[in-house]
């Protein structure tokens, strides 16, 4: 690496993984620059973490027309200005959503080539995200700031569809690793369920892999959590999608999500270290 | 029936169910389904499900005069007589552990040669897995006849490397799905969990996947399931378990664990979790 040069980074996910809010608590660490999804190619989003370039749709955009076609060249100067030296800066990254680096292709071999350091955020309660994310797109509420009121919607599930739905979605995420393996990209996985269940040691081990300074006390986000209670409570058909999804290993997904948040639930009874007699 | 069969291979890890589900394959008599040929340092001839070709390792002491010359070429041809034609038989197959994919370098390409189906049975819960493991070490049995009586056991899991031992299993269900993706490989994924809880489904799923017609019978298997205890009493150290796992991804699995576990106790029945595999007393050679 040059010295001072920024440490280059991309959060791989798949939506409602937590993934704005991590990217809004990263750029507020004062090392590091974090920017949404860059790649989105409806080149919209909501504002938060870094917004000082543009996306990269729009970037294409303001180019002459007969240029804009050489996009693996155009990508590759934008990744350069993206990941440029800044005064202060350590770590510079952005989010890309597994959908993103579909619709650009070679973009990971970019990002492979500059030695990019990817953060792969995942759910394994693929469940959750799911309704999580059926909630968000009826209400067009993506994120929730702290002085925003939370809309809350209920929605249906496709019963029918919902085993392929999640099956597939479990795959991608296995895709996803496989392709991080493949190019050699040096990488992390955090879950969604560690950034909230060990919410500290996961931004650690997250800021420790980008080297910057390892304080989450520096760390914060005025986003917060949509839902504070069930997911499944915004189910309409929840008989049908439990009937789905009985006996199958996704079964644990609607018993996990029923249970609620995990920091909203009672602590687990202490076992007797001598088991009965 | 001649002609030859539909090749497949039933590719998973220990504590899965795949003896059973291997045996219970054999059991439709279209279906010619072998344990894990490719079992390390085996000789002689499988002791359940169909039996009548030896083990890889057995063989190649048998045909090769120099060790180490040859091997791939002996494996295709190995495999080649084993998905041979037979009469009455639609299709063919055999149990393969992950590890002994890498320790076979040649599998992977022969399979994509023949278009072997992968039928990949995975283990969602991945924490029972390994517990399950940790009882048949602790016990010494890691097969089990219908109707024995198992000894009981009280474990202590090294939470120390319990996170390690996971991402392991994780890592390895990732490797073998991008190992059927490289090599475009036909697939089905089924889960012990669908096995279990939604057999006969799940049955038909794989055998309309091995473009085998269902049986008219019901399949079965001498493999039996064993009544489960409660986790807290087979788990001296579970309040150190539930530390580990607190707030991780595989909390899920220990919550799901201990549902399960209690749920199956209040019931009286059995606990599929423990479905172990059996030394079936009936050979089938087809």
């Amino acid at each position: 690496m040059i010295r001072g040069s920024p440490t280059p980074f991309v959060v791989l996910a798949f939506p409602r993984t937590g993934s704005t809010w991590l990217m809004d608590m990263l750029n507020s660490h004062p090392e590091v620059a974090a920017y949404g999804e860059l790649f989105n190619v409806e080149a919209d989003g909501p504002a938060y973490a870094s917004t000082d370039l543009p996306y990269f749709e729009e970037y294409l955009a303001r180019l002459p027309e007969r240029r804009r076609r050489l996009r693996l060249l155009h990508g590759m100067t934008y990744l350069r200005r993206l990941y440029s030296d800044r005064p202060g800066i350590r770590a510079v990254g952005f989010k890309l959503l597994y959908g993103q680096a579909g619709a650009n292709p070679r973009l990971l071999h970019l990002l492979a080539l500059r030695r990019v350091r990817a953060v792969h955020l995942t759910r394994v309660n693929l469940l959750d995200a799911l309704i999580s994310w059926k909630a968000a797109q009826a209400t067009g509420v993506y994120a929730v700031r702290t002085e925003q009121a939370a809309t809350r919607t209920r929605v249906t599930l496709n019963a029918e569809r919902l085993r392929d739905r999640l099956r597939e979605q479990d795959l991608a995420v296995s895709r996803a690793r496989g392709r991080l393996e493949r190019l050699r990209l040096r990488w992390i996985e955090v879950a969604y369920e560690e950034l909230v269940g060990r919410r500290e040691e996961s931004l650690l081990r997250i800021l420790g892999f980008l080297d910057v300074h390892p304080d989450v006390g520096l760390l914060d986000s005025g986003i917060v959590r949509m839902s504070r209670g069930s997911s499944v409570d915004l189910v309409e058909n929840l008989p049908e999608v439990r009937a789905a999804l009985a006996g199958t290993r996704f079964e644990w997904m609607l018993e996990d999500a029923e249970a609620g948040p995990k920091g909203l639930r009672p602590p687990a009874p202490r076992a007797s270290t001598v088991p009965a007699a | 029936m001649r002609g030859r069969p539909t090749p497949f291979v039933v590719l998973t890890s220990p504590r899965t169910g795949s003896a059973w589900l291997v045996d219970t394959l054999n059991d439709h008599p279209a279906i010619a389904a072998y344990p894990e040929l490719f079992l390390p340092e085996a000789t002689g001839m499988p002791d359940y499900a169909s039996s009548d070709v030896p083990y890889f390792h057995g063989f190649l002491e048998r045909v090769r005069p120099f060790p180490g010359r040859g091997r791939r070429l002996r494996l295709f041809g190995y495999l080649g007589s084993l998905y041979a034609g037979r009469a009455g038989v639609g299709a063919v197959g055999f149990k393969l552990m992950y590890g002994q994919v890498h320790a076979n370098p040649g599998l992977l390409p022969y399979f994509a040669l023949r278009r072997v189906r992968v039928l990949h049975l995975i283990r969602a819960n991945l924490f029972r897995a390994v517990l399950s493991y940790d009882v048949a070490k602790s016990t010494g049995v890691f097969h089990a006849r219908r109707g024995d009586a198992l000894p009981s056991t009280i474990l202590r899991l090294d939470p120390a490397d319990l996170i390690e031992r996971l991402e392991q299993r994780e890592e390895a269900v990732t490797l073998a799905r991008r190992w059927v993706e490289r090599y475009r490989l036909p697939y089905l994924e089924v889960s012990y969990e669908g096995m279990c809880d939604r057999r006969e489904e799940t049955l038909s799923r794989i055998l309309r996947f091995l473009g085998v017609e269902p049986s008219e019978d019901r399949l079965d298997s001498a493999f039996a399931r064993i009544n489960s205890v409660p986790l807290s009493e087979l788990i001296e150290n579970l309040y150190d378990v539930r530390g580990v796992l607190a707030g991780t991804r595989f909390e899920w699995m220990l919550e799901a664990a201990e549902r399960g576990s209690m749920r199956t106790v209040a019931a009286g029945v059995t606990d599929p979790d423990a479905a172990s595999l059996a030394e079936p007393t009936r050979r089938v050679s087809k």
